[in-house]
């Protein structure tokens, strides 16, 4: 579970956006939707962008590597916030754990 | 037999309709064959399904059941019943008098966009007129003045292209908007001078208006916002989805559409300026009226810039 993890051990896994969930960038936002409720998320640009990485990347350390040097901010930093939002993300099923979910 | 066009589709009518019939043939809308049911089609009627919609309409019950078979099967009060099947795109119907303009309504109003939905259309809640070449949608809830202001925008000059339900189609330059029956619900305070009103159903009057036949771009989307005591004002959107979402037809409500619906408001929100225009619900629909003509007349300007400097 998740919240049972340190974020130390969750940036070690590797994550998918299902089948389920679309999304889209946005200038002002990137819009989220959960085809299994139904529910609409609007994300930040910054998360927006973090999210669209994360497809993209798989693994949460390697996306945050890439948001790190993307955005010129201290790794430390980025993986902080991007452990909470991956947290968030998965709360709401609009991310994945591939393989299942560990534990 | 009369060919109508209409939200995407082409309906092959046996009898007559009101309204003009279409000018040609589309090379795009859906054929539909739309005939009365005979002996057998009413002994293969369908009794059971899921409801994907039920209220009430003229004050008759109102019903719309969809069949394991893909079939749509719609009742409204004791003896009216329509039956669409989609895979061989006929719509079977059953009523006591056929010239009644409440049933001519409920076809033309409700069943055939109900149809074009079935056949993967999409559409928006909104009224649509044409100025200067390009469509222009106002989207409001029920009740919440579409029909005046229309009105107001026909009588200043712009034509019609759909009363209540916009059909749009996302295609590589942008959206088109294709239009409804050419037929209005018009307040009865407020009726059209010199066009044929076929029927008063309540305070609307049910009044012949010619439409642009063909699909057209749509320049703008107006979102009216008009309640008590509202300061007006006019602004564009931040393009979003979101406000739009709400605006389409959530009909049929399976993932796949969904998914469609939510990808078809990106592209809507990409190429279509979104404007929001609040006003007090006292506002005379004619001023209402010069703000959407400068909406239009803005985004004329624009895309001529592009053009200019392309």
């Amino acid at each position: 579970m998740p919240d049972q993890l340190t974020d130390a051990e969750l940036l070690d896994l590797t994550v998918r956006v299902p089948e389920h969930v679309v999304h889209r960038a946005f200038v002002a936002e990137t819009v989220v939707l959960n085809l299994q409720t139904g529910r609409y998320h609007g994300l930040n640009p910054s998360a927006g962008r973090m999210l669209a990485v994360l497809e993209s990347e798989g693994r949460i350390r390697t996306a945050a590597d890439t948001i790190a040097e993307e955005y010129e901010q201290p790794l430390e930093l980025i993986e902080r916030d991007l452990a909470k939002l991956c947290r968030q993300l998965l709360e709401r099923r609009l991310i994945e754990f591939t393989g299942g979910t560990p534990g | 037999m009369s060919a109508h066009r209409l939200f995407g589709i082409e309906l092959h009518a046996d009898l007559d309709l009101p309204g003009a019939a279409a000018s040609g043939p589309s090379p795009t809308a859906a054929q539909v064959e739309l005939r009365r049911a005979d002996a057998a089609g009413l002994a293969a009627w369908p009794d059971d399904g899921i409801a994907v919609w039920k209220t009430q309409l003229e004050g008759a019950g109102f019903t719309a059941l969809s069949t394991a078979d893909r079939r749509l099967a719609i009742a409204w009060g004791d003896d009216c019943r329509f039956l669409f099947d989609i895979a061989g795109r006929s719509l079977l119907w059953e009523a006591p008098d056929p010239t009644d303009p409440a049933w001519q309504r409920l076809l033309l109003d409700t069943v055939a966009y109900l149809v074009a939905l079935e056949l993967g259309r999409e559409a928006l809640h909104a009224a649509a007129v044409v100025i200067d070449g390009a469509a222009v949608a106002v989207a409001a809830p029920s009740g919440g003045g579409k029909s005046t202001l229309t009105a107001a925008l026909l009588s200043r000059g712009a034509r019609l292209l759909s009363d209540d339900i916009v059909v749009v189609e996302p295609v590589a330059e942008g959206i088109l908007a294709h239009p409804g029956p050419p037929l209005m619900s018009v307040p009865a305070a407020d009726p059209l001078p010199g066009h044929e009103v076929l029927d008063a159903f309540g305070r609307e009057l049910w009044t012949v208006v010619p439409v642009v036949d063909e699909p057209q771009p749509l320049r703008s989307l107006v979102l009216l916002d008009r309640r008590p005591a509202a300061e007006e004002r006019s602004e564009r959107v931040a393009p979003s989805p979101l406000p739009l979402i709400p605006r389409l037809l959530a009909h049929p409500r399976t993932a796949e559409r969904e998914r469609r619906r939510f990808v078809l408001a990106g592209d809507l929100a990409d190429a279509v300026p979104i404007h929001r225009l609040v006003a007090d619900s006292a506002t005379p629909p004619n001023e209402l009226a010069e703000r959407v003509f400068a909406i239009a007349h803005a985004h004329e300007e624009a895309l001529e810039m592009d053009d200019v400097h392309a």
